[in-house]
């Protein structure tokens, strides 16, 4: 019997999707100003004010490419949430998108390997399934956020 | 792979100074500043692209302007009027700023960065409120050391 699941699908490039489980993302923005941060790296260096909260706002398309990417088309930031551990303090961490999520259906024979685009993708992933004819890697928040990257 | 961290609120008390420049402020504990300079018409060239110098108390200092990215500027803006004298081991650094406030008995809330934001050469220890505005609240001799950096 195939295990049915929901996820949240989001493009962080056109074209080109992460997944979040339903209970990590918690809100999608239109209209943020976000806030510079100095000497930070080139992939998280903004800061979202939220909830009064200050949250790192992470663009996946230049991690992705250890480059940093042209902004033009990603218009939205998707709220992540996480925990550390278990009974942890829930903590918050925002993503750059393309276009607005989705939620969508997932079934164990949609499995698939990661994109062999990044070496960051194991880092970051607990599991990967195809969509649409292409791979979604499933982000855990907590390992792109509460650590340094490499 | 780096275990995930629970980041935590602290808060600092003590004498700080808030450096404000190209539209970001800094703040460093006042013993990290050594002196404060009005620069007027006092920045030189100092024969390096970037690098200026001022004289101050009979002595050449070396003198820097950063952006907000804390890359060093090749031209030191008309609205920067101070310097701030920053200790760097033995030597001296001018950093030039547009305002330096000095907060008396202050006591910041300070909240970490996260750690996907950080970098080990970063002086920026965490972010912290002024006026309801975020203000980075920066190590004043890893700042005059990544000022001084050779960056070609």
């Amino acid at each position: 019997m195939q295990t049915r699941a929901t996820a949240v699908i989001a493009p962080y490039a056109p074209g080109r999707f992460f997944a979040l489980p339903p209970v990590c993302s918690v809100a999608v923005l239109d209209e943020f100003t976000p806030i510079e941060v100095p000497a930070a790296p080139y992939y998280c260096n903004s800061l979202l004010r939220w909830q009064q909260q200050l949250l790192p706002i992470l663009d996946l398309a230049s991690l992705i490419r250890a480059l940093p990417a042209a902004q033009i088309g990603r218009r939205y930031v998707l709220v992540a949430a996480y925990q550390v551990r278990e009974f942890a303090p829930i903590q918050h961490g925002a993503l750059m998108i393309a276009d607005l999520p989705q939620m969508i259906p997932v079934t164990d024979a949609d499995a698939s390997a990661l994109p062999n685009d990044s070496d960051i993708w194991p880092e970051i992933s607990v599991s990967c399934f195809r969509h649409s004819g292409q791979p979604v890697p499933i982000l855990d928040p907590a390992l792109l956020f509460a650590r340094p990257l490499s | 792979m780096n275990a995930p961290v629970t980041s935590a609120l602290s808060s600092l008390h003590g004498h700080f100074a808030a450096l404000e420049f190209d539209g970001i402020t800094l703040v460093l504990e006042q013993a990290a500043l050594d002196d404060v300079q009005v620069l007027e018409d006092r920045a030189r060239s100092g024969g390096r692209a970037g690098w200026f110098t001022l004289s101050a108390d009979h002595q050449e200092l070396p003198l820097l302007a950063l952006d907000r990215q804390l890359r060093r500027l090749p031209t030191i803006g008309a609205d920067r009027r101070l310097a701030a004298v920053l200790r760097l081991g033995e030597e001296r650094l001018g950093l030039a700023c547009r305002s330096l406030r000095m907060l008396r008995d202050a006591t910041l809330r300070l909240e970490p960065l996260a750690p996907c934001m950080q970098l080990i050469q970063s002086p920026v220890l965490g972010l912290t409120e002024l006026n309801d505005a975020v203000a980075f609240v920066c190590d004043g001799q890893q700042l005059a050391a990544i000022a001084a950096a050779e960056v070609d």
